[in-house]
């Protein structure tokens, strides 16, 4: 029975130990955070492996510059990183197994069932570590999938750019190029047809366009000297009724007015028709 | 506890110096995959070390369950930074591509596509030819080395725009890029780099071949 409480109040004890400088020491790194103390943040979170992502994001935005990561910083990251790691990997482990045996050795030696004071700070230590660096994984793990997911989306509506682009320049070419060079007038797409204020071309009947995941429609009016492009996407837009300029509906839609006339050349005067839909949508 | 303070210094000693190693080569991600590689050597070995001086079995069992699982967690931990770097790292490469090469073909388009305008709007008799207008239109951006300045100069250092001109019927132009690198690593480019971008357009009076070939 004596044992049994005895190891009842080693358990509460710990429990309560790691709440407690857990709480102090998350509101440690909070301060020091906005003081940027890296080396507390990586001593105290457990978790130094944000400071090697860290150090990568300064690298990856570095290249995008152009430019070198000073040395200085690139090592003192470094040293803060895997100073973290040790104490996170180490240390406090080590600690942890001495705080057993010694606490084990004492209890043998006396009649008294105390803990040794490396158990108290070994124990206190190892459920911090616990705690924070399964946090740390969890809103790893979440932010990661939404993350690239969102990237992946936004490199899709940039790539739906780069095609309406290339395609507005070649349809600004064809328009600029007399007819006995392949060119065609402003007049043939725009003529009124059969009373219909629209008239909707597929792009491929101007100019060679190369197997994409994207439409591209030329659209004009009848009654204005008014052509634009539209890219229809295999994506979901935000309107889920929209109307897309290829027959499709509810898809993914951008477009761009030519400016055959002046140095703009084009313009993406109706930005998105239909916005691509997100997880937020 | 004399060999297990043995163990933890020279393990310290053995992680650090890992790293630090790898971390000089600029292979910090390297240098955290054997680190934690030899923090569980460390774990296990100290795990052993002390075994006979526990005596509760199920004690012992819950120090190697903490263990293993601070260390399974910090491997997970591990690998989503490494996916994050190397996936941020990726990202901003191809987003400085794609800023690169449109900005390239709006630079381009706009001096190619309005000299093709000026060339086809003259009146037939006092026809001047396509490299002319060219020359016209680029004016002082046109250096004598052949090289032709961006109008915005903030652009001229993330490319470079070589001109040639055939005869007078034929402008060709040469864009590589300074930062951005291209498919192919051991692309030779215009200027004597290598694996950069590379973009090429030519213009005649039948139009504009704009092609990117690295």
């Amino acid at each position: 029975m004596k044992e049994l409480i005895s190891a009842s109040w080693k358990n509460i004890t710990i429990i309560l130990l790691g709440i407690v400088a857990y709480i102090s020491s998350v509101a440690l790194v909070e301060y020091l955070l906005a003081a940027q103390f890296d080396f507390i943040l990586a001593m105290f979170s457990f978790a130094s492996g944000t400071l090697m992502s860290g150090l990568h994001s300064e690298l990856a935005i570095q290249g995008f510059s152009g430019e070198a990561l000073d040395s200085v910083r690139y090592w003192s990251l470094n040293l803060i990183f895997i100073t973290g790691f040790i104490f996170a990997l180490y240390i406090v482990p080590f600690l942890y197994t001495k705080g057993n045996v010694d606490t084990q050795n004492m209890q043998s030696d006396d009649e008294e069932r105390g803990f040794s004071l490396s158990w108290y700070a070994g124990s206190a230590f190892i459920v911090m570590a616990l705690v924070s660096i399964t946090m740390a994984t969890s809103v790893s793990i979440y932010h990661y999938n939404h993350k690239w997911k969102a990237a992946a989306q936004s490199a899709y509506v940039d790539e739906a750019r780069t095609e309406l682009s290339k395609a507005a320049f070649k349809m600004v070419e064809k328009l600029i190029l007399p007819k006995e060079y392949g060119g065609i007038s402003v007049s043939e797409l725009t003529a009124e047809n059969n009373g219909d204020m629209e008239n909707k071309f597929e792009l491929k009947e101007f100019v060679d366009v190369p197997e994409s995941e994207f439409d591209i429609s030329v659209v004009s009016d009848s009654d204005e000297a008014n052509i634009r492009l539209h890219l229809t996407g295999e994506q979901a837009g935000v309107i889920t009724d929209f109307e897309n300029a290829n027959g499709d509906k509810g898809k993914f839609e951008l477009a761009v007015e030519l400016h055959s006339e002046n140095e703009k050349l084009f313009a993406y005067s109706y930005d998105f028709e239909n916005a691509l839909k997100t997880d937020s949508d | 506890m004399k060999k297990e303070y043995q163990i933890l210094l020279t393990n310290v000693v053995a992680c650090l110096v890992l790293y630090l190693v790898f971390a000089y080569l600029e292979l910090t991600f390297v240098g955290y995959g054997l680190a934690l590689a030899a923090a569980s050597v460390f774990l296990y070995t100290l795990m052993k070390a002390v075994r006979s001086k526990i005596s509760s079995k199920r004690e012992y069992k819950i120090m190697a369950g903490v263990m293993g699982y601070l260390f399974a967690v910090n491997l997970i931990f591990g690998g989503i930074q490494y996916m994050n770097a190397s996936n941020q790292h990726e990202t901003l490469e191809t987003i400085r591509e794609t800023i690169d090469t449109n900005i390239i073909a709006i630079d381009i388009h706009q001096d190619l596509l309005t000299t093709l305008k000026t060339y086809h709007e003259q009146e037939s008799g006092s026809q001047k030819s396509i490299v002319h207008i060219f020359e016209e239109r680029v004016g002082d951006r046109l250096g004598s080395d052949r090289v032709l300045k961006s109008k915005n100069a903030a652009k001229m250092e993330a490319y470079t725009i070589y001109t040639e001109m055939k005869g007078d019927t034929l402008v060709q132009l040469f864009t590589v890029t300074n930062i951005s690198k291209g498919e192919k690593e051991n692309f030779d480019n215009y200027n004597d780099q290598v694996g950069m971008i590379q973009i090429e357009a030519g213009l005649t009076e039948r139009g504009v071949d704009y092609e990117r070939v690295n």
